[in-house]
């Protein structure tokens, strides 16, 4: 045990003798953060929204579509179950539950109730339910309007010259349709556990992102110093030395993780001092995630550096595979944004997915720790596969 | 005396290539066993196998009786292995170098510090504790190579060809501090080599090893007397011609030639009946004559005669 501490402590203090690269590898994803946080990509992220349509009116109808064409709202449809599910994941913001009865109130001039779950408060909401008003305001008006028009035109055998005299007909029927009061009474109820939690903003997921991202950078060089080792004899010298192979492994992992977790820390402070991101309310859940995460990407770098040969041959595979791992995983744009089902199911094979959706979850959705339970239990998996993966193919002597 | 080592019937392979071919010997307590050999012999592979790094195709290996096979735990406490490359951490102090792997040994506090300024002291090192190695010469790196290989004194030092490509004044020092530690405190050491110089001024057995295979071993006067009563004549030269060697191989009386530089060692059973014509034959052909001198047997001409051709490298004319 004792020797472990000392092979983990060696590792940190070699990988702090370099001190230009522990603080290129602190300031690179700071600087990622700040310029990727600092792009406005608002336009490119849909908002997800539920519709639950219980009443099949052609109002209720007309409502969906008008969400469906507008490019900020991704919209869904289906029952009430799964409405309540999705909110609950935090898969949508909202969900409205339109219920029977909704056209036909519309239609007598009456106020339906619809019914919201949501998240949280938000600004994003606001708007949201602000958006919803004004649609069924509109889509009730239009077709009150069009039902007029309809309506004199059939009775009419000739409009020819009485033109005038039709519009103002429609005008004032329309007028008299018209209400002051709000056209649709919402009963909105909330899914988060109501703390204080961040806002979207781009911010935060850059800052989530790179942070994950350049982690791996870390660890993976780290545990793979083996191979440096290897070169320079030191590792022959240790295998002929009392020290078992388990704690010359658990000290190499130790250390690795360690230096992960320092980064990954150093990091989240600097996020919050440096650009004022918000962590949330759920401290403890972060910091839960990010050690799963750093513990799984150890792991992979452990497997990794015993498939190649040399600390060359490590520096050309690891960028690749980071790189195409995080962009799947949504480290540099939120996943909200994908709409490829292949690319979806692909970013669930790699752990970065798992800690972006997880920490956002925490962060701006305000999610409880119980949430995000499998995803810290599918990235232990993930780093407990890598780790047994690594092990077969470890090579020991040269 | 009790025996330190025995290497008993060691094979190694390398894919086809036997690095390592039967190879028996055993070192006793106290003394400086001499492993001689050109490059690519199989000493560092022999090395491997003792200090439990490789494990052998066949064969064992004991230290005080304990297998490398079966304990090599309780080897790795007994020996202490200087490896043929500088194996250290460059961005680490010498301390810092001595003080890891004392501790990888288990020692700690102040048992740590005190071995730790021993073995500076011991490598000459002290002014430099606190320096990194990379910033070392090459023969200080030998020099804390070896002191890494101290850290718990060790029963049985094991050196790989500790001095190669270091200054004269190091390798003195090198040397001499070996010659010291057995002296002194009566380590027993394993030390490989192509330098006969080295093996016949520490050395109290020899054995010598050529592709893999121990050809002879013994004392350094019993090796000797396998040349029997034959002499060397070294003629060191300006410049030689394959066709002077080949003429000089066909010369009755001379036994063996051997050229690596200019320089000429010839094996004969009687240097004062072939020096003559032998000087006259290389002057026929053109090779002017610096300096020559008649040796009495050394390890070098054992090689010679074992293998007919010189440790240094294998390049026979
Ligand atoms: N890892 C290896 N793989 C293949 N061949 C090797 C390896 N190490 C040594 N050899 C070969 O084994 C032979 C003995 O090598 P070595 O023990 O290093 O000799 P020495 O130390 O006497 O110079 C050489 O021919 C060398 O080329
Ligand atoms: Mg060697």
């Amino acid at each position: 045990m004792y020797k472990a501490f000392v092979i983990a402590h060696n590792k940190i203090r070699k990988q702090l003798r370099q001190p230009l690269l522990f603080l290129v590898m602190l300031a690179l994803p700071l600087l990622f953060t700040f310029f990727m946080g600092s792009m406005n990509t608002e336009g490119a992220r849909r908002i997800p929204v539920f519709f639950v349509d219980n009443d099949h009116s052609r109002y209720s109808q007309k409502v969906i579509d008008n969400f469906k064409a507008q490019p900020c709202y991704r919209v869904c449809t289906g029952s009430k179950e799964e409405a309540v599910k999705q909110v609950q994941d935090f898969k949508v913001q909202a969900a409205f539950i339109i219920n029977e009865g909704f056209g036909e109130a519309l239609e007598a001039n009456k106020v339906p109730r619809v019914d919201v779950i949501r998240v949280r408060e938000s600004g994003e909401f606001y708007a949201l339910t602000g958006f919803f008003r004004s649609t069924v305001n509109k889509v009730a008006s239009n077709l009150k309007i069009a039902d007029l028009a309809l309506a004199e035109i059939s009775q009419a055998k000739d409009v020819t010259g009485r033109a005038a005299l039709i519009a103002e007909r429609a005008y004032r029927s329309a007028s008299e349709a018209w209400f002051p009061q709000p056209p649709v009474g919402l009963n909105i109820q909330s899914y988060s556990s109501g703390k204080q939690t961040a806002a979207y903003n781009q911010m935060v997921h850059a800052a989530i992102g790179f942070a994950l991202f350049f982690v791996m950078y870390t660890v993976i060089f780290s545990i793979g110093d083996h191979l440096e080792e290897r070169k320079q004899g030191t590792w022959q010298r240790l295998l002929t030395l009392p020290v078992s192979r388990r704690a010359l492994l658990g000290g190499s992992l130790l250390g690795s993780f360690t230096l992960g977790m320092a980064q990954i820390t150093l990091l989240i402070l600097a996020g919050k001092f440096l650009f004022g991101v918000n962590w949330g309310a759920n401290l403890p859940g972060v910091l839960l995630v990010i050690t799963a995460f750093v513990f799984c990407a150890t792991c992979l770098g452990l497997l990794l550096s015993n498939l190649v040969k040399t600390t060359a041959q490590l520096q050309a595979v690891t960028p690749v595979l980071v790189v195409s791992t995080s962009m799947l995983g949504g480290c540099f744009w939120p996943l909200d944004i994908v709409n490829v089902p292949l690319l979806l199911t692909l970013a669930r094979v790699v752990p970065q997915s798992w800690a972006v959706t997880a920490l956002e979850d925490l962060v701006w959705r305000g999610a409880a720790l119980g949430s995000v339970v499998p995803h810290i239990l599918v990235l232990l998996l993930m780093g407990t596969l890598f780790f047994g993966l690594a092990l077969k193919a470890m090579r020991w002597g040269t | 005396m009790q025996t330190m080592l025995t290497v008993n019937k060691l094979t190694k392979k390398y894919g086809p290539q036997t690095a390592v071919d039967n190879v028996s010997f055993s070192v006793q307590q106290g003394e400086i066993w001499g492993l001689l050999g050109p490059n690519g012999a199989g000493k560092s592979t022999t090395i491997a196998i003792i200090s439990t790094l490789l494990r052998p195709i066949s064969g064992d290996v004991l230290v005080q009786g304990h297998s490398v096979l079966s304990a090599p735990d309780r080897v790795r406490k007994l020996i202490g292995l200087v490896p043929q490359h500088i194996a250290l951490y460059p961005t680490l102090s010498a301390y810092e170098n001595l003080a890891f792997f004392g501790r990888m040994y288990g020692l700690r506090g102040q048992k740590l510090k005190a071995r730790v300024a021993e073995v500076l002291d011991i490598t000459g090192l002290t002014a430099r504790a606190k320096d990194r190695v990379e910033t070392f010469s090459g023969g200080m790196q030998r020099r804390l190579n070896i002191g890494v290989g101290l850290m718990n004194r060790p029963a049985l030092l094991i050196l790989d060809e500790p001095t190669v490509g270091i200054d004269p004044q190091s390798r003195r020092h090198i040397l001499e501090t070996i010659k010291h530690l057995n002296a002194s405190s009566g380590m027993t050491v394993l030390y490989t080599s192509h330098y006969m110089e080295e093996v016949e001024f520490l050395c109290d057995r020899v054995g010598i090893i050529d592709h893999g295979r121990l050809i002879a071993q013994g004392t350094k006067e019993e090796l000797k007397h396998l040349v029997g009563e034959r002499e060397t004549i070294e003629i060191r030269t300006s410049g030689v011609s394959p066709a002077a060697i080949a003429h000089l191989r066909q010369m009755t009386g001379v036994d063996e030639v051997l050229c690596a530089e200019n320089t000429i060692k010839v094996l004969t059973g009687n240097a004062g009946a072939v020096l003559s014509r032998v000087v006259a034959s290389l002057n026929s052909f053109d090779c002017k004559i610096k300096s020559f001198r008649i040796q009495e047997p050394n390890l070098e001409s054992v090689f010679l005669h074992l293998t007919g051709k010189g440790l240094r490298d294998g390049r026979m004319t």
